[in-house]
């Protein structure tokens, strides 16, 4: 092994056990955290063997393991987009309850100023231009 | 002197006995940025309706002080949420009141207060939940073309989507019964809560029937209503409303 891959899968490696007890320890958000393991993992291996992405792409039947990575991230990207996209959306949701429970709070009567003779609080009576 | 003021007694009568008998329905008006137009709107509805709800989007302009003139009720969103949210909060409040027939009507003077009878017939009928105001059915008064298309593809994809047959798809006059306005849950904010109702008629099985109407387009509703580019974005927004829960 050379000294980078000493340098990097050493502390990848770390992080993917800190994820394993933190997965075991809480139950909630463990999706994200076992994406994370799988994330770590990939990339320890993949610096470790680096034929490792060239045979994974030879056994899914892409030539090249540069075009996996490549596709492999656009999927990745599009996911996160997509995930980012539902979390704003819940936020806007959110905040839009907000702003209605404001409103509804604040609800008010226009028309007010109208007196019963037609008079307005201003003094100005029915006659009287805008 | 106040935009809405009664001349004489015999006028005052006549309002109040048109509001008495109106009574049971609430006219539910959003305003964005509406200083302009908002008022020959509520005149005429105010002059047939004493339940007027305006809903202000977080105008930037002074619409809210146009509206407070007129003997409705105001609420206000802090800050601009979309069409489709100030509809759900005009929809809440009214029904908080009391509302047994909703109308929903566009502040920008496009839609005719006089119509409002004929939309609500069928309603008060006992014969549908719903009644969509159909321009293609009715009249679309200075119509450009680019419009008419995209209103019409709009219907397709209605059709196909929401498997609704329905003749106008984004028409803001509409008129719901207190039972179908307690299912209909808006969670489309911007211009997508037209095909939202839609979508939701269906999914609940609600009664509907269109009904003539005239919509009127002048430079001004031209200016400020949404680019027809903007169908693009309402069918991306209602896919991945449906996808997102």
């Amino acid at each position: 092994m050379t000294l980078f891959q000493y340098c990097t899968v050493f502390p990848l490696s770390l992080l993917a056990v800190w994820e394993v007890v933190n997965c075991l320890r809480r139950s909630d958000g463990r999706a994200l955290r076992l994406l994370r393991m799988v994330t770590w993992i990939a990339a320890a291996v993949t610096i470790a063997d680096p034929t490792f992405v060239t045979r994974a792409a030879a056994a899914a039947g892409i030539k090249r393991g540069a075009d996996l990575v490549l596709y492999t991230f656009v999927l990745l990207g599009l996911m996160a987009t997509f995930y980012f996209y539902a979390r704003q959306l819940n936020l806007q949701r959110q905040i839009t309850e907000l702003i209605r429970h404001g409103a509804l709070r604040e609800a008010r009567r226009g028309g007010i100023r109208l007196r019963p003779g037609g008079e307005d609080a201003s003094g100005h009576s029915d006659g009287d231009s805008a | 002197m106040s935009p809405f003021t009664v001349t004489s007694m015999s006028s005052e009568e006549n309002v109040s006995q048109q509001h008495a008998a109106n009574d049971d329905v609430w006219v539910v008006v959003t305003a964005y940025n509406e200083e302009q137009r908002l008022g020959q709107t509520l005149r005429l509805l105010c002059a047939k309706y004493g339940n007027v709800v305006v809903v202000d989007d977080g105008s930037n302009d002074h619409t809210s002080d146009v509206a407070v003139e007129y003997p409705i009720w105001l609420l206000r969103h802090a800050v601009n949420c979309g069409q489709g949210a100030a509809l759900q909060t005009g929809v809440h409040f009214a029904l908080s009141r009391g509302a047994k027939i909703l109308v929903t009507f566009d502040a920008d003077g496009q839609h005719c207060a006089d119509e409002i009878e004929r939309l609500v017939a069928p309603i008060r009928a006992g014969q549908v939940d719903v009644v969509l105001g159909s321009r293609f059915l009715g009249e679309a008064v200075h119509m450009p073309w680019h419009r008419w298309v995209v209103l019409k593809l709009g219907v397709l994809f209605t059709r196909v989507f929401s498997w609704i047959d329905v003749t106008d798809t984004h028409n803001g006059f509409r008129a719901l019964t207190r039972r179908a306005a307690e299912q209909l849950n808006i969670r489309q904010n911007r211009m997508a809560h037209s095909s939202e109702i839609l979508d939701e008629i269906a999914r609940h099985k609600l009664d509907y029937c269109e009904v003539p109407v005239t919509i009127r387009y002048s430079n001004d509703t031209m200016i400020k209503g949404q680019s027809s580019w903007n169908a693009l974005r309402i069918v991306a927004q209602m896919i991945l409303g449906r996808l997102i829960k």
